[in-house]
């Protein structure tokens, strides 16, 4: 006797009209998941936004170019969270991409040749950007808001055996920079403090090839003029100058700012391993930028002016100046390796 | 039971042309879908008035006076207007393939009628695109032509005349 299958059966009409009705469903089915994921893939992507971001940040550019005099812009977006995107300004074309790192949507603008950005080295990821052109030049910083993931750093090789350093604490003595409204905090001490922890976790480091000096002595709160202060550092022979201060702002501010030479990829490359040294220890930052500067402490090829926190604000990365201390030691390790 | 195989044959023949129609319908779906939904926006005059901007309020051209230490936008230096370099001033890289421009000065008297351009051989190439029309798609270009009065400043002459810009934008 023939064994009886599905189409062969006493009731294979039966059968038939069935695999004909599985088949019609499954096909059905089939279709229906593809145009769902179709049009979720349409909700998802992100294409408008990128191509709305790259055109209006290059015409933002040309904007502030086009503006006749000084101006200092911040950009945000209402309805856009810009820190889902990462930005970048290079070759005269602004650069879009999403932290998943599809598809970067770039849109042409114009400098002057004089122009300059830690975001034209690599991409950042930032809440506001900060477009400032002085002296026909044109700067353009990133902030980074809460609750801030670590910057991208650019690559750049800046390994090296001797790792000599020269520490400015700001101000000091008489000097003493921002004082916070209950007089209990001051920047020379705060700076003088660091700076002195700094100075005793760095003994201990000598071995692996780390020396450092000062600008002032740092036992105590002493006083050193800006001149004297640039003889010391243009008579150095260290690799890279950090410059520690203390910034002011409203109390629910804290922020970190690093100040760095024009177009010094390697100075961008140091603040940003500092800042993403802090941002690891402390969860209460509120903002962190690099920003390029002309200031005159900036004497060193790698150079950063640190901006630590705010004096109005009691928060630990002014009160806990040992792990501040180690810290920006965590960033100057990453820098060097 | 030959007649039954043959019928399901039959049947699943006829099933493929319904399986080719849903197929083509699918398509068109995503077609129609893909075709609505717009992901670029189109800046081109945005551009178009930010680099006229640009030209009429930078450094470029515009009449500076030492003596207050201010510029004036709208007041050309006629000195400045011919040697300036605007390739370098407004730059889009070495190989700028993104904006041209042809920018004219004439004072209604008629003596001075002065001609510099902006990237010249992307204006040049571009300019036959856009009298043949080709203002479509990534190939084409766009162009505006904005006309500004302007006081000129001649040497010691003051003149009234007119700032034309003709501009010429690749599509992105």
């Amino acid at each position: 006797m023939r064994k009886r299958g599905l189409f062969s059966s006493k009731k294979g009409e039966v059968n038939e009209e069935l695999f004909f009705f599985i088949a019609e469903l499954i096909l059905t089915v089939m279709v229906f998941v593809i145009l769902l994921a179709y049009v979720n893939s349409i909700r998802d992507n992100t294409l408008l936004e990128k191509n709305y971001l790259a055109r209006d940040v290059a015409l933002m550019v040309d904007s502030v170019y086009a503006a006749p005099g000084k101006i200092n812009v911040g950009y945000s977006f209402g309805s856009i969270d810009l820190l889902d995107f990462s930005f970048g300004f290079n070759e005269q074309r602004a650069g879009v991409l999403e932290e998943n790192g599809e598809q970067t949507i770039k849109f042409p603008y114009a400098d002057n040749k004089i122009f300059f950005s830690p975001l034209s080295i690599g991409f950042m990821r930032t809440g506001e950007l900060i477009f400032i052109r002085s002296s026909n030049r044109l700067r353009i910083g990133g902030d980074i808001k809460e609750n801030l993931n670590k910057i991208d750093c650019p690559v750049v090789e800046t390994k090296e055996d001797k790792k000599r350093m020269i520490i400015d604490a700001g101000h000091g003595g008489s000097d003493s920079g921002f004082v916070n409204t209950n007089d209990a905090l001051n920047e020379s001490k705060i700076t003088q403090q660091i700076a002195r922890v700094f100075g005793l976790y760095m003994e201990d480091m000598k071995d692996e090839g780390f020396f450092v000096e000062f600008t002032r002595d740092v036992r105590y709160d002493s006083e050193r003029p800006m001149d004297k202060r640039l003889l010391v550092i243009g008579q150095s022979s260290s690799n890279i100058l950090i410059s520690m201060h203390v910034g002011e702002d409203d109390e629910e501010i804290n922020n970190i700012k690093a100040f760095v030479p024009f177009e010094s990829k390697k100075s961008v490359k140091l603040a940003c391993n500092i800042i993403n040294s802090l941002l690891d220890e402390y969860d209460d930052i509120t903002g962190a930028s690099i920003i390029p500067s002309e200031d005159i402490i900036l004497q060193k090829p790698v150079s950063v002016l640190l901006e630590l926190g705010n004096i109005q604000a009691d928060k630990d990365i002014l009160n806990k100046k040992d792990k501040t201390a180690l810290s920006i030691i965590d960033g100057i390790k990453d820098y060097f390796e | 039971m030959k007649n039954k195989r043959a019928m399901f044959t039959l049947n699943l023949l006829a099933f493929l042309p319904r399986l080719g129609f849903l197929i083509v319908v699918v398509l068109s779906i995503v077609v129609l879908l893909g075709a609505n939904i717009k992901t670029e926006i189109d800046v081109f005059d945005a551009q178009a008035e930010v680099f006229f901007q640009r030209l009429v309020y930078g450094n470029h051209f515009s009449y500076f006076d030492e003596v207050t230490g201010r510029l004036y936008p709208g007041m050309v230096d006629f000195d400045k207007f011919k040697s300036t370099d605007l390739d370098n001033l407004i730059y889009y890289g070495e190989e700028n393939r993104d904006v041209g421009a042809r920018i004219s000065l004439k004072d209604f008297n008629g003596s001075i009628n002065e001609e510099i351009m902006y990237n010249r051989d992307f204006f040049i190439e571009k300019e036959v695109l856009l009298e043949a029309g080709f203002t479509k798609g990534l190939g084409g270009v766009k162009g505006k032509e904005k006309e500004l009065y302007v006081v000129i400043k001649d040497g010691n002459r003051t003149l009234e005349g007119t700032l034309n810009v003709m501009m010429i934008i690749q599509n992105r």
